[in-house]
């Protein structure tokens, strides 16, 4: 159990945004969170990583509240890609991922060799080491986004936080990134916010459903993704149909 | 590190030249024997007149340039800078109601930087989400104005001889600069030392609040504390020689592209040293009899700069690359 959520309640600007969620979260494999938007999947997020605190209600990361930890050692256990970061101009992609690096890094020290080492580690699993010296700038779409991921591999924590991390990638990347998320979640809690229900229901081992802030299903994929939860998530039909190989296609009705 | 001690090298070989201009240009072996003689006989001149107004420039100068690279950071602006966000206004407000009310300007240098500060906190702050960056930058802009207007309120208001010396010294000026300048202007280095020693941090508050929270910083007082000691150094500076203009904006861009693109409050501040000492030195030796301020030369030097930064910024279209673009 990485997570545990219990009651979670925020308002941001006075607006609610989340309102009493509970739900627990298994500590390996992909947990997808789908929503229509503004139902707070990004904000529910950002709490789980700590970087919100809520109002009321806690986190629960392995027991451990989280809005209790200090910043770093929460930063060595839980570790997010938020759709908001930006990559200072003029870094290579090697200097973009060991930032990665940070909570680990001694103050006023350089990095370590287990630094390097995890960055090198780090990009070779999403496959840009031969890419390390490039400028950010230089990359495809695709590959700037496996930096970004790299850059979470390099901070080395078991619960890795993804907002949308399929966005704007076209279709090869993207069966590309889903392809290396699911490996990386052999070892890891991968919990990541979808749009793509095909691919959420392909590729989650457990899917938390929101909408106006309140958790409408929770479960794994093949129950929280069928019509009915579906239609009460979106407020509009799906159809789901099984392809030849078994696996789904859920697409809107009328589409 | 090479490019820090290149650095130095040439601040180094700036300060010679500083000290050796003036009405009368001294050879080096004039300014050796006249260093070297002391501050009693020979090297009176030297002694009692340049080296001062040298140490202050280079402090005021540092203390700005660093300033200045801390707020582009932290609001995430290559054209933000204490001047644009109205704290070196409001410190020149304070100064000068200091000056009339006939009090030492320093405290209320600091008074007006931190009400600013403290204003813009108040205005741009977003409950959970933090300071808005560009919020802050407009706002800012708003409250230099008004503090710009306070001060040419005070200075209308003023006897003739008061207004005189306070126009003077808004423009930005060294003149008269003497030892006890220096001993105060010692006073904002321990201010310094955190600001110069924050880079990673800077660094990682540019990735944005969310992605630097995650990486464990503390973004709320590193942010407050951050900006607090960038206003007291700002406000400091202003107190000592009235605000140099285009300093504090131009050598962050600078430092930043002589450090190939990372944060550099250390290197801001020994290019901030830099500039002021040499638009002071322009200032004692192009028309020495003119006594102009020394902030009309950091202007003409510091203008080309800012119009360098924005038509690189527009190259880079905006400096930041979001994870999707």
């Amino acid at each position: 159990m990485p997570f545990t959520i219990e009651t979670l309640t925020l308002a941001l600007g006075g607006k609610p945004v989340l309102r009493g969620i509970s739900a627990s979260l298994p500590a390996r494999g992909i947990t997808g969170i789908i929503g229509p938007n503004g139902c707070g999947k990004s904000t529910l997020l950002r709490c789980l990583a700590g970087v919100l605190r809520p109002e009321t209600g806690r986190v629960l990361h392995q027991g451990q509240a989280v809005a209790g930890l200090a910043p770093k050692a929460r930063a060595r256990r839980i570790a997010l890609l938020p759709q908001s970061a930006l990559a200072p101009p003029g870094l290579s992609v090697a200097q973009l991922v060991a930032r990665g690096r940070t909570p680990w890094l001694r103050p006023f020290q350089p990095m370590a060799r287990a630094d390097r080492a995890a960055v090198a580690q780090a990009l070779a699993d999403v496959g840009l080491s031969d890419l390390a010296d490039h400028p950010l700038e230089a990359l495809s779409g695709g590959q700037r986004q496996r930096a970004w991921i790299a850059l979470v591999l390099a901070q080395d924590c078991g619960t890795v936080l993804l907002d949308e991390p399929l966005n704007f990638l076209d279709l090869p990347h993207q069966a590309e990134l889903v392809a290396l998320l699911r490996r990386l979640s052999q070892s890891r809690a991968v919990v990541m916010i979808l749009h793509d229900l095909t691919i959420a229901a392909r590729i989650c081992d457990h899917v938390l459903a929101l909408r106006a802030g309140q958790l409408v299903a929770a479960g794994p994929p093949e129950a929280v993704l069928a019509e009915a939860p579906l239609q009460a998530t979106f407020g509009i039909g799906f159809t789901r149909q099984s392809l030849p190989d078994g696996g789904p296609v859920i697409l809107p009705k009328g589409l | 590190m090479r490019r820090g001690l290149a650095l130095i090298g040439a601040l180094l070989a700036l300060v010679l030249l500083a000290l050796a201009a003036g009405r009368t240009w001294m050879a080096p072996g004039e300014l050796a024997q006249a260093l070297l003689a002391g501050p009693e006989g020979a090297g009176r001149m030297v002694w009692s007149l340049r080296l001062p107004r040298v140490a202050v420039g280079l402090v005021v100068g540092f203390a700005f340039g660093l300033s200045g690279a801390v707020v582009q950071s932290l609001l995430r602006n290559p054209l933000a800078s204490p001047d644009v966000i109205g704290v070196t206004q409001g410190a020149a407000f304070g100064a000068v109601a200091a000056l009339v009310a006939g009090l030492p300007p320093l405290p209320g240098a600091w008074a007006g930087g931190l009400a600013v500060l403290l204003a813009l906190g108040w205005l741009a702050a977003h409950p959970r989400e933090g300071l808005a960056p560009r919020a802050v930058v407009l706002q800012g802009l708003g409250l230099a104005l008004m503090a710009a207007a306070g001060t040419e309120a005070l200075i209308l208001r003023a006897g003739d001889g008061t207004a005189a010396m306070a126009m003077l010294w808004l423009s930005g000026t060294l003149n008269g600069a003497g030892w006890g300048q220096v001993a105060h202007a010692l006073w904002l280095l321990p201010l310094a030392l955190p600001l110069v020693l924050a880079g990673r941090a800077l660094d990682r508050l540019e990735m944005g609040d969310d992605m630097a929270r995650a990486l464990g910083l503390r973004v709320g007082a590193l942010r407050a504390g951050l900006g607090l000691g960038a206003a007291l150094l700002a406000a400091g500076a202003v107190a000592l020689c009235g605000p140099m203009s285009f300093v504090a904006l131009a050598a962050g861009p600078v430092a930043r592209w002589w450090q190939g693109g990372r944060p550099a409050p250390g290197t801001a501040g020994l290019i901030g040293a830099g500039f002021v000492t040499l638009a002071d030195l322009l200032a004692r030796s192009l028309a020495p009899a003119a006594l102009l301020p020394t902030g009309l030369y950091t202007a003409l030097i510091g203008a080309p700069v800012l119009i360098w930064v924005v038509r690189r910024a527009a190259r880079r279209e905006g400096g930041g690359h979001a994870v999707h673009d």
